[in-house]
């Protein structure tokens, strides 16, 4: 049973991978006989434990980690300011904390190059004056709540779908598994279009796509996850017990079944920044004059190689988000993984 | 009919599918294969005693075991309980008689959750309120010789293999059971922790009277602790009597081949039967045994013996007076 | 002697902690001799034989003492001279037979292969080669031996790989076998077959045997010598009959009454109490001593050395005149 579901390949996954050649290998605990039981007990450390030491030794995920935590830190602050701003309409304080307006157009200042004059020309400006720095950081918090909407979505859906099917078998695992294998058969990126298409453009359109698309890899993780789970022994005495199904789901298959899902997740977390970015570079989703990163590397395109910052800029932050996630991911993985519960 | 019948098989058969089929295959006239873990098996547990069940890899014991405890469900025949015959609509009140302790201790424990709330989950279905439930799980513990206040908040990852078996056996007695089915529960276990864990089943079985059914590949433990040992081969069950008897002078050729492979401390005569054990998909026509069988004769090659009385227990061997099943 | 361990002391680096898995171990092997190393788990039995052959895992070393293979000391040999040794001089058999076969070749083939590897056989052609791995087959019994060879790892059974793998190493023409938990994982009809298998094969091709096994009936079965291992420990070594009839140290006895013989009508089986030592903090002294119903003032202090008492070797200051006079007795 592989326990690792297959991830999407892309560019930045392969380029994570690069980070596990470099990593320190894991240190074995003794080798002493498979069969007999009776080692001391505790020779198996908490996840968190392990977690802290293995992200510890490793540079490259630390610095991901740190990376990540910036990214979130700040989402969270200039979120919670944009969401402020439009409930009361009349403040704008996510726009005052960054020092400059990213939305007004102001052709005196178009397409800047980076300069240390002043904070908003950090990064230089884009033809319509905008600051490519201001509109960077005004930016973030879409991609920070796309990640967490999309796999957090994922995960929830996959894990209804895929656990049930693999409770109940017979035809509900039929039709679930049918249906998961249905939605995989499309690529992802053309699914994700056509649903936008559908339901409009929009932020709100965006997560929809982008859901639809993401939780069939988590329903096969948690199916394959409660298939192996089935057959341990403190199932079968659930049942004994008397406990319910659904009990035993999530009492006692769940929570065994997350240490691998949630290792991936947060890899796929990156995925999903890099499919909205993708998307935006597309044309779907948020609209200008509200920035997105991808759209802003999409619009930058023919003004390179001479306006260089427009496009460069935005890819580097979403190259080095997607990286550090897939670092961090990584290395999680290595550590919850094949360990179920 | 032994007194006191706690549990009555006829014709016990469970059969898997040896792969799983897809649409093509399915629609093909082509038969399905199936493997027969349990073929037509006749057997009684009386109240009290403790029944070995006594095979190899393959023998289907422990498919055996599920099905008593209804975790698995019968393809053919019936299973009859305090004789109530067992069905889907009386399976969860039946259910609620019977425990198991399982074989590997280190699966058979929810990582996640605490010593108390492992061994207290039997307890839900019978509505006591929460001063009756901590006493039950006090006194289970304190049955299997582990003190509650030091153990209750432990998770199995901080237990040793025997203290995780003490656990789940204090879980399959919490919920007070009639009957408890044994997967080799000391298989896993170190010589000196398994001959504790032993003397703690012996010492539950006096005090609280429960059934057993002991599955184990271990016959100087199915020796030691059973009254009646049954012995199963190649999903058939070949033998099937009182323990001295049946130790002492095994009638069908697999028991005494059996005997005669365990190594003991007391000789060093080890007599193994030639041959392997069969596959359950192509499974030796006749009687299962006769590839093997010193004795064989030309009707073992073709007919499947039944289990018939023979003296002082029920052997399946044509050696023996035998009724045909055909 | 074949082989001499001397002193020997392994240690495995681990996230918690160093664990030292064998502490500082005596025992020998002649030619032609069989030896069974019994013990339960934690005792280091397994981590004495994979040393024998330097098969640490990465996080293990060797921290004191010698390996003697034939009087030359396997610790100070390079790459090369050890890997000449393992799979020709001693051959190794490990609990789990499928994992010991690679799953893409044909038997045949891969045995045919490591002879050619072993730089043995080079002078003869394959017909003469496959005759001979045809005659290994059949000197371990296995049926149809020819049809053999042109199978597939997994389309044999357990027991064929087992022998299969013995076949391979008659075919070395070892001078030593270790044999690391060979029967655990298999029935008891198959080891009983396993093990006449081995004892026949001793005599016929004179080989010396290393038996690592955690049932002390099996240890009875297959050997001319028992050493009882207990947490890093050699603690008694002798003569399988002396060992197991007349057992010196208090843990080989404890060992042996628990095991279940009768039935329970005669009376509770008797049972070593409490548990297996952790090995990164093993106790002070003797490390058996929390268990000891003889224990004494000097066992809680002092770790006794493996010395001679009658026709065997024990570690147990119970059999030092000087330790009993200091206790009094």
């Amino acid at each position: 049973m592989n326990d690792r579901a297959p991830q999407r390949p892309n560019l930045f996954t392969i380029l994570g991978g690069l980070g596990k050649i470099r990593a320190a290998p894991v240190p074995s605990t003794t080798t002493e006989t498979a069969t007999l039981t009776e080692q001391t007990p505790s020779s198996e450390s908490s996840s968190s434990s392990r977690i802290f030491r293995t992200l510890t030794r490793d540079k490259a995920a630390l610095a991901g980690a740190l990376i990540i935590a910036v990214f979130l830190l700040w989402s969270i602050i200039e979120g919670i300011l944009q969401v402020v701003d439009s409930f009361t309409k009349r403040t704008d304080y996510a726009i005052k904390i960054l020092g400059g307006n990213p939305l007004i157009l102001d052709f005196t200042h178009s397409l800047i190059p980076p300069s240390t004059k002043s904070v908003a020309f950090l990064l230089g400006t884009d033809y319509y004056g905008h600051s490519i720095w201001f509109s960077i950081l005004y930016a973030a918090p879409r991609d920070a709540l796309a990640g967490i909407v999309v796999v957090a979505s994922g995960i929830i859906i996959g894990m209804l779908l895929g656990t049930s099917a693999a409770l109940f078998g017979g035809w509900v695992e039929t039709v679930f598994m049918r249906l998961t294998d249905a939605f995989l058969a499309v690529p992802a990126l053309v699914l994700a279009i056509v649903v936008g298409i559908l339901v409009g453009t929009g932020f709100e359109s965006v997560l929809i796509a982008l859901i639809v698309v993401w939780w069939p890899t988590y329903a096969r993780f948690f199916r394959g996850q409660a298939l192996s789970l089935k057959r341990r022994g403190f199932i079968g005495a659930a049942r004994l017990c008397g406990t319910g199904s659904f009990r035993i789901m999530f009492r006692h298959i769940v929570p065994n079944s997350l240490d691998p899902i949630i290792a991936y997740a947060a890899l796929d977390f990156g995925n999903v920044i890099l499919s909205y970015s993708a998307l935006a570079f597309l044309g779907i989703g948020v609209q200008p004059p509200i920035p997105e990163w991808g759209e802003m590397t999409s619009s930058g395109l023919s003004y390179l190689p001479g306006a260089w910052w427009w496009s460069i800029f935005p890819s580097i932050v979403i190259l080095a988000i997607v990286i550090s996630f897939t670092l961090v991911g990584d290395r999680l993985q290595e550590v919850l993984s094949g360990r179920i519960g | 009919m032994l007194k006191e019948s706690l549990i009555k098989t006829n014709g016990l058969t469970k059969s898997f599918l040896a792969s799983k089929r897809g649409i093509l295959e399915s629609l093909s006239r082509k038969p399905a294969a199936y493997v027969r873990a349990v073929d037509h098996v006749e057997l009684e547990i009386a109240k009290n005693e403790v029944l070995a069940l006594v095979g190899e890899s393959g023998s289907g014991k422990t498919t055996l075991g599920l099905l008593l405890c209804t975790l698995e469900t019968p393809t053919e025949g019936e299973i009859f309980f305090n004789a109530e015959k067992l069905e889907k609509s009386n399976a969860k009140k039946i259910r609620q008689k019977i425990q198991m302790v399982f074989q590997n201790p280190s699966e058979s424990l929810n990582p996640r959750m605490n010593v108390r709330s492992i061994v207290m989950e039997g307890l839900q279905k019978f509505g006591l309120d929460k001063a009756q439930k901590q006493r039950q799980f006090e006194d289970s513990l304190k049955a299997v010789g582990l003190d509650p206040a030091e153990f209750a908040t432990r998770r199995p990852r901080d237990l040793s293999g025997g203290q995780k078996q003490r656990v789940a056996i204090a879980r399959a007695i919490a919920s007070n059971p009639e009957f408890i089915v044994l997967d080799e529960p000391t298989s896993a276990l170190d010589a000196s922790i398994q001959a504790q864990v032993l003397n703690l089943l012996v010492g539950l079985h006096d005090k609280y009277g429960f059934t057993y059914l002991l599955i184990t590949h271990n016959i100087a433990v199915a020796q030691f602790i059973s009254d009646r040992v049954a012995v199963m081969y190649a999903g058939r069950l070949v033998e099937l009597g009182y323990t001295d008897d049946i130790m002492t002078s095994p009638k069908h050729p697999y028991t005494q081949a059996l005997l005669k492979s365990v190594p003991t401390l007391v000789t060093k005569d080890l007599q193994p039967p030639t041959g392997e054990t069969p596959s359950l998909l192509n499974p030796p026509s006749g009687c299962r045994y006769h590839p093997r069988c010193p004795y064989v004769m030309e009707v073992c090659r073709t007919t499947d013996p039944e289990l018939s009385p023979v003296e002082n227990r029920e052997v399946a061997c044509w050696l023996y007076p035998t009724k045909s099943k055909d | 002697m074949l082989l001499d361990v001397q002193g020997l002391s392994v240690s495995y680096r681990t996230e918690r902690g160093i664990v030292r898995a064998l502490n500082s171990v005596n025992f020998s092997v002649e030619e032609k001799e069989s030896i069974a190393l019994v013990g339960e788990s934690g005792s280091g039995k397994s981590t004495l034989g994979i040393s024998i052959v330097r098969l640490l895992p990465a996080n293990g070393s060797y921290t004191g003492g010698d390996i003697l293979l034939n009087g030359k000391s396997v610790l100070g040999m390079n790459d090369r001279e050890v890997r000449a040794i393992r799979g020709r001089i001693v051959f190794m058999v490990f609990q789990d037979p499928l994992n010991s076969l690679n799953p893409v070749k044909k038997v045949g083939d891969q045995i045919l292969e490591a002879l050619r590897l072993k730089g043995m056989r080079q002078d003869q052609d394959r017909e003469t080669d496959q005759r001979e791995v045809v005659e290994a087959f059949k000197d371990v019994r296995i049926p149809d031996p020819n049809a053999i060879l042109q199978r597939y790892p997994h389309e044999l059974s357990g027991g064929q790989i087992q022998r299969v793998i013995i076949a391979m190493g008659l075919l070395m023409k070892p001078k030593l076998l270790i044999a690391d938990e060979p029967t655990s994982a298999v029935d008891v009809t198959l080891q009983a077959q396993i093990l006449k298998l081995l004892n026949d094969l001793k005599e016929e091709y004179g080989l010396s045997v290393i038996f690592i096994t955690h049932d002390i009936s099996v240890a009875y079965n297959v050997s001319d010598k028992i050493a009882v291992m207990y947490a890093g420990n050699v603690v008694e070594l002798g003569p399988t009959e002396s060992v197991i009839k007349s057992s010196l140290h208090p843990y080989t006895k404890g060992l042996i009454s628990c095991i279940p013989a009768g039935r329970k009508s005669q009376g509770l089986l008797n049972t070593v109490p409490g548990t297996p030592p952790s090995l990164m903090h093993p106790p002070s002294g003797c490390r058996y001593h929390p268990r000891c119903p003889y224990v004494m003032e000097i066992c809680k202090s002092q770790d006794p050395e493996l010395l001679p008492v009658e026709n065997s070797k024990v570690a147990c200051w119970l059999y030092s005149t000087q330790a009993k006079s200091q206790q009094g007795m």
